[in-house]
């Protein structure tokens, strides 16, 4: 009897796997048979190269969008990822026990907030402080990378907290019974240890950044063309779709799932990366 | 409690009654913990190391080796340089230099001298705590605190790591906490034995051992209990 | 833990302090340059707005500057202008609030007096698009809106009633999905309201996106009535849409409060908005 039922669990276990498997695949399919077709009749160098999006003059372009997205990306990076570190650090090592879970609970709470409410922050707050504090209008790649590096922290710091809390003591214990200081010890010792897991928070903030739009539309500008500084505005792949997809017709449409597929391939190479990263380490 | 310059003192006794946290007194690392106080004074020659140090210069002079093996997860190098560094030494020569003349003290440096930029974590068990020993002597410390070092080694290790320590006494006074009497009777020149959180007796090792005055040394001598 | 702690709370105690000073418009003087602000290409609003102020090509493209921001509704659009002192839009003169100012234009003040005497030029057709002739509980909802009590509650926000049927009975009972324009959607819901209150067996439901896309909707049967602000394209009619206009509302042009600017030509808001005029100093 309890041999039927180890093998109808396991049956039971191996098919939610595999669902969540065939939902991944069932979204490739979807973009990949009907964006490739697309970047095809418009032709690669064109989609991928091109620098004008004119859609109602069929023309394609989106290379400017494939920049915005990666300057955001970037800028929330720059912004996003040495703050969260410091922070899981300060956490992790030097928070006091009393205001601990108040600082966890507020880290947590930030995840917590829906995009749009970010937007609307970044719209009514961020853009004002940008314009008056450089002159400049406000919307632009500057106000979406703090943006987006505000909302990537919660990833960062509780994923690399959890990465510095699990690196054994004794390594901590052992650098500081050889005199160094308690810095010294976190960050010479403690923190390259924990580096595989504060690599893995960095991804994950990648791959939220790149991947947000309710919060980037409103506070981008949304120009498709070429920024030129980090304060022009600038058009993401994301915010591109969210713009125009729902009344888009034809090539058109099947372009903005084109540009689904580009962001797609993009997810891939970085998590690629991120493996190839940790199998080096894995090595040595 | 008066230990002797370039002697080796072993701290025995049951399990719980407070060797260890006496050990760490003895550097500080007890600071680590939350609401931890001290009565009573710790001075090395002459001064009291809660008073009148600079906790890190204190565990300079008074390093420590952990009862499991602890190196960092880096290159043989780098863990030796790490006390180095934090004290100040920069010239790579110098470095070299320690890291040479440490590994050859703690018996390690044949073993490693074609591998030192390999990680430390590929050495077996044994020779890891001779990294740590190494590690330990490399910021020329004045105090070793060892602590069960060899708990959790195979007897070969265990005996090789003795014969380093002997080796050490020379250069370091050395104070070990041991589960195993036999250990301290072949290495240490005094023992102290403790119960309950009290030091019960503490006399030459000869002493203790053959002639024990109190009445629990004895028992525990003899294995009564323990 | 001390310094750094303390560094942390210093840095983040000037962050919330300089943002806690700027809420509202900022302490530029409105002689910067022009901040465009614009609709998304779906928008029928901004359709309707290149007609009426000649900002069409040949073919019937836009030419609104490209460098021009890019704002997905008309609240976002609001609260853009509202916050940056150099900026022009243009909304829906229903949705006028003073937050902003509206802008005369050719002299005539925007007002919905003006719009509804003709005097002020610049308005367009609120319209419900079907696919076909409207039938069952659509047609009803929108003969109620085109009866004197939905012409009441047109006319009491602020738009100028189309409708000329009379009262009808209301017999339909079921559920109604509506869709489309920003512009459109505010007096919709409050005709959803009383329409609901009217005949207690009905349920409607309102979304909000642009006109293009409630159009579109309409075309794949995602919903049942869509809500228009500009006049339904060739390929639309070509497709089977129907449109019934049930208002006239006036396209506002606005300017932030502490713009000192109250009025301009419709040549001076073209230039503006191709990109010709920059500077606020180049204007009147």
């Amino acid at each position: 009897m309890a041999k039927v039922r180890e093998s109808v669990m396991r049956i039971v276990f191996l098919l939610t796997a595999l669902m969540s498997v065939l939902c991944v695949l069932f979204v490739c399919f979807f973009l990949f048979t009907n964006g490739l077709p697309a970047i095809a009749k418009i032709g690669p160098l064109d989609f991928l190269g091109g620098i004008k999006w004119k859609p109602e003059s069929n023309e394609f372009g989106i290379f400017p969008m494939i920049l915005g997205s990666l300057y955001v990306t970037c800028g929330a990076i720059i912004l996003g990822v040495p703050i969260g570190i410091l922070t899981a650090v300060f956490i992790a090592f030097f928070c006091p026990t009393r205001i601990k879970s108040a600082v966890e609970f507020v880290t947590s709470l930030m995840a917590g907030i829906p995009s749009i409410i970010y937007g609307f922050f970044g719209l009514t707050v961020l853009v004002p402080l940008i314009n008056d504090v450089f002159g400049v209008r406000g919307k632009g790649i500057l106000a979406a990378s703090v943006l987006l590096a505000i909302m990537i922290l919660p990833t960062i710091i509780s994923i690399s907290q959890q990465a510095l809390e699990a690196v054994q003591r004794s390594y901590f214990e052992g650098a500081i019974a050889l005199g160094a200081s308690k810095e010294r010890s976190v960050f010479f010792v403690v923190l390259p240890a924990a580096k595989s897991g504060v690599l893995a928070s960095i991804v994950l903030g990648i791959g939220r950044a790149i991947g947000e739009t309710m919060a980037v539309v409103m506070v981008a500008g949304n120009q498709a063309v070429i920024p030129e500084s980090v304060f022009d505005g600038v058009r993401t792949m994301t915010t591109n779709i969210v713009l125009e997809m729902g009344y888009a017709a034809d090539l058109h449409r099947e372009a903005l799932i084109a540009t689904g597929v580009v962001l797609f391939v993009f997810i891939l190479l970085i998590n690629m990366l991120f493996s190839i990263l940790r199998s080096k380490e894995r090595v040595q | 409690m008066q230990i002797d310059h370039l002697e080796i003192t072993a701290l025995i006794g049951p399990s719980g009654c407070g060797k260890s946290t006496l050990l760490k007194t003895i550097n500080r690392m007890n600071d680590l913990i939350d609401g931890f106080h001290i009565k009573g004074k710790v001075e090395l020659d002459g001064k009291n190391i809660y008073e009148s140090f600079d906790v890190n210069q204190l565990r300079k002079r008074v390093g420590m080796v952990f009862q499991k093996p602890n190196p960092f997860p880096m290159s043989i190098y780098d863990n030796i340089v790490f006390g180095p560094k934090t004290h100040g030494v920069k010239a790579k020569d110098e470095l070299d230099e320690i890291v040479e003349k440490s590994l050859k003290r703690a018996a390690l440096f044949d073993r490693v001298k074609d591998k030192l930029h390999k990680p430390a974590l590929a050495l077996s068990g044994g020779e890891q705590q001779r990294l740590c020993i190494a590690r330990a002597i490399a910021i020329n410390p004045e105090v070793l605190l060892l602590d069960e070092p060899t708990s959790a080694l195979d007897p070969i290790a265990t005996e090789k790591i003795e014969e380093t320590v002997l080796e050490l006494k020379k250069r370091y006074t050395i104070i070990i906490v041991t589960h195993n009497m036999q250990q301290a009777k072949r290495i240490s020149d005094k023992t102290a034995f403790f119960l309950l959180g009290k030091l019960t007796e503490f006399a030459p090792t000869e002493q203790i051992f053959n002639q024990p005055v109190d009445k629990a040394t004895r028992a525990y001598i003899k294995g009564k209990f323990g | 833990m001390n310094k750094i702690a303390k560094t942390v709370i210093a840095v983040v105690a000037v962050f919330a302090l300089s943002a806690c000073g700027n809420g509202s418009a900022g302490s530029n003087s409105a002689d910067g340059s022009i901040t465009v602000i614009s609709r998304e290409g779906g928008s029928g609003t901004k359709s309707a707005f290149e007609e009426l102020f000649e900002l069409l090509d040949a073919d019937g493209n836009g030419l609104t500057v490209a460098s021009a921001e890019v704002t997905s509704s008309t609240a976002v659009m609001l609260t853009s202008v509202q916050t940056d002192v150099n900026a022009i839009g243009y909304i829906s003169l229903g949705s006028m609030s003073d937050t902003v100012k509206a802008l005369a234009i050719d002299g005539t003040a925007a007002t919905r007096e003006n719009a509804a005497s003709g005097a002020y030029k610049i308005v367009r057709p609120f319209a419900v698009t079907t696919l076909g002739a409207p039938e069952g509980i659509a047609k009803e909802f929108v003969d109620y809106i085109l009866s004197p009590a939905g012409r009441a509650v047109i006319d009491e926000n602020g738009y100028i009633a189309s409708g000329t049927e009379s009262d009808i009975e209301l017999t339909a009972t079921g559920n109604l999905s509506v869709c489309g324009s920003s512009s459109v959607a505010p007096v919709m819901e409050k005709l959803k309201e009383s329409y609901e209150s009217a005949n207690k067996n009905v349920k409607v439901e309102i979304q909000q996106s642009n006109s293009s896309t409630g159009i579109s909707n309409t075309i794949d049967g995602t919903c049942k009535i869509g809500m228009s602000s500009r006049d339904l394209k060739d390929s639309e009619k070509s497709k089977g849409v129907i449109e019934t206009k049930i208002a006239t509302d006036g396209i506002a042009v606005i300017v932030n409060n502490e713009n000192a600017v109250t009025d301009l030509t419709k040549e001076q808001v073209r230039a503006i908005f191709a990109g010709e005029t920059v500077s606020w100093k180049d204007v009147g």
